[in-house]
């Protein structure tokens, strides 16, 4: 796992002066990397590959891609966040890199940033910001935080928000939206009131099937709300679906939706409404910005990548499918030479679901070694595994 | 002395006396000292000000998202070429440029956001001329790459 700005550099040039040269010679390759493709492109990424028998056509080291991008990374500087990649600035997005991932709680400063409009200033007084519940209920109420913590049994739970689009900028030909790498999850503790009570609490009445969720960011153009998604009521009558007001035990920053958001976790992160004031009960789906059309939603059946399409016969993305970071390892990370066992560890999760194996590759899929993996504190946290991986000798290598 | 102008006489004594007693001409004055800060008192002045940190801090960290928002670009920050002050007028009405430069599609998916913009995201109508500078500016800029970062796409090809 190593690189140097050079060696990216001169990939960039390369492609820059003449694509087709280097794409003969770091996509056009059939069958076995080998011979002068190899050896330049051990010499791009400053070492030899040993797995390179191994590497699929059309493979590109990690080291390589990462450094290939238009323009190098660019970072948040803020105040209370860590130095997470910048995705882009209006709206404010960043991603976390994995290995600032690796606390089993994420600390607020390592916590991914999504924003799809404006930010709100800050509430003057928490305490007294209300949350309505409305529609499909028989007592709509209009709660302050102090009443939810009255009223209701306050919970403390660790659980992922993981960004609907995480893992997108993998995903070929490319997808519409914020080009996440792995980094657009985070499992803090968060302490709130359970939805369902307060929902029961309003009385749900039976044309009650789907929510409508609102918060006070308005959209970019200043217009209307910058997000409002919903969801089949079967979710928010789950035990681990909170109306939070701590994070990690501090009230949430503001970044975050202080004073008060929604936690929807193994969902889209889209349904963890920040700075959350409204849920409405309907009968119909939720027809708010984000709902409806292409995005959030995935094709009931396979379609050409990349093609038109209105997203019909789309169906809304709920659980969210399974994944695994290492976090113990930064890209680019070089060890001393001789080294030839290596610990690992990492995070894994899978929406609603429970993680059960985790394998670790060195050598490009060709053979997988099992790790341990924990059992998760909580249902809907994320769950670490751990291992070791043997290397046979000094050279390149990818954890897969 | 009549026993009448005495007792007058003992009254104003008195009265003196104690007038400069009041005002600490004569005998002792002692304030009482004041009373230690009870443990709710020094618990309220903690909590009052761990809070009052918190909002400046939560005041500091919308501020300092917004005055993000507001940072100007400049048009350089696009690729050079005909129909770049259109696409860069055009488009950072709403969103900034970083939008656009990490995406990559075709020409017809470009086409097609123009009208997703303007239905689900309130953009203003793009037609005619303009439309066709725009589009065909980010096709020949921000087309697809040649394969993704990680590989092809094993149905494409």
């Amino acid at each position: 796992m190593r690189s140097s700005h050079r060696t990216e550099r001169s990939l960039d040039e390369l492609y820059r002066d003449d694509p087709e040269r280097a794409d003969a010679l770091v996509w056009r390759r059939r069958g076995v990397l080998k011979g002068a493709a190899l050896a330049a492109m051990g010499a791009a990424v400053g070492g030899a590959i040993p797995f390179a028998r191994n590497a699929p056509p059309g493979f590109v080291p990690s080291a390589l891609a990462q450094g290939a991008a238009a323009q190098g990374p660019e970072y948040l500087q803020m105040e209370g966040k860590a130095r997470l990649v910048l995705l882009g600035d209006r709206p404010l997005n960043a991603e976390t890199p994995e290995h600032l991932l690796d606390d089993d709680v994420t600390p607020a400063p390592n916590f991914f940033i999504r924003n799809n409009g404006q930010v709100p200033d800050a509430a003057p007084n928490a305490m007294a910001w209300k949350i309505k519940v409305e529609g499909e209920v028989n007592t709509p109420l209009d709660l302050s935080i102090g009443d939810l913590q009255q009223r209701f049994e306050v919970v403390t739970r660790r659980l992922q928000i993981e960004c609907g689009g995480n893992g997108r900028s993998f995903f070929v030909p490319q997808a519409r939206g914020n080009q996440w790498s792995t980094g657009a999850i985070a499992n803090s503790e968060w302490t709130g009131v359970r939805l369902r009570d307060v929902l029961r609490a309003a009385g749900l009445k039976d044309s009650a099937k789907f929510t409508g969720h609102h918060g006070s960011d308005l959209h970019l153009s200043g217009n209307g709300e910058a997000i409002s998604r919903g969801m089949r009521i079967e979710k928010a009558l789950d035990e681990d679906t909170l109306i939070a007001f701590r994070m990690n035990g501090q009230p949430i920053p503001q970044i975050h939706g202080a004073p008060a958001r929604l936690v929807v976790p193994g969902w889209p992160g889209s349904l963890s409404q920040k700075w959350f004031n409204r849920i409405e009960l309907k009968a119909q789906p939720h027809a708010g910005r984000g709902m409806g059309g292409t995005s959030y939603r995935v094709p009931t059946a396979p379609i050409v990548p990349g093609s038109r399409n209105d997203g019909a016969t789309f169906r809304d993305l709920e659980n969210m499918p399974v994944r695994s970071i290492l976090t113990n390892i930064a890209h680019g990370t070089r060890l001393p030479a001789g080294t030839r066992r290596i610990e690992v560890r990492g995070q894994a999760w899978a929406g609603d679901d429970t993680v059960r194996a985790d394998d670790v590759s060195v050598d490009f899929g060709a053979t997988w070694t099992a790790m341990t993996v924990n059992p998760p504190p909580n249902s809907h946290s994320w769950q670490r595994w751990r291992g070791a991986v043997a290397l046979p000798s000094d050279g390149y290598f990818e954890i897969w | 002395m009549s026993a009448g102008r005495l007792l007058a006489a003992g009254i104003v004594v008195v009265i003196l006396v104690l007038a400069a007693r009041e005002h600490g001409l004569i005998g002792r004055s002692e304030r009482p000292p004041p009373h230690p800060p009870t443990p709710a008192r020094l618990a309220f002045e903690a909590e009052s000000s761990a809070a009052e940190a918190r909002a400046a801090a939560a005041r500091r960290q919308a501020e300092a998202a917004q005055a993000l928002a507001q940072a100007p670009e400049e048009e350089s920050v696009l690729a050079e070429g005909p129909g770049r002050s259109e696409t860069f007028g055009y488009c950072t009405a709403c969103h900034n440029t970083a939008l656009i430069r990490r995406s990559a599609f075709d020409r017809e998916r470009w086409d097609e956001l123009m009208d997703w913009m303007t239905e689900k995201h309130g953009m203003n109508p793009l037609e005619g001329e303009l439309r066709q500078t725009i589009v065909d500016y980010l096709a020949a800029h921000y087309g697809p790459r040649q394969r993704g970062p990680r590989g092809g796409n094993p149905f494409l090809n």
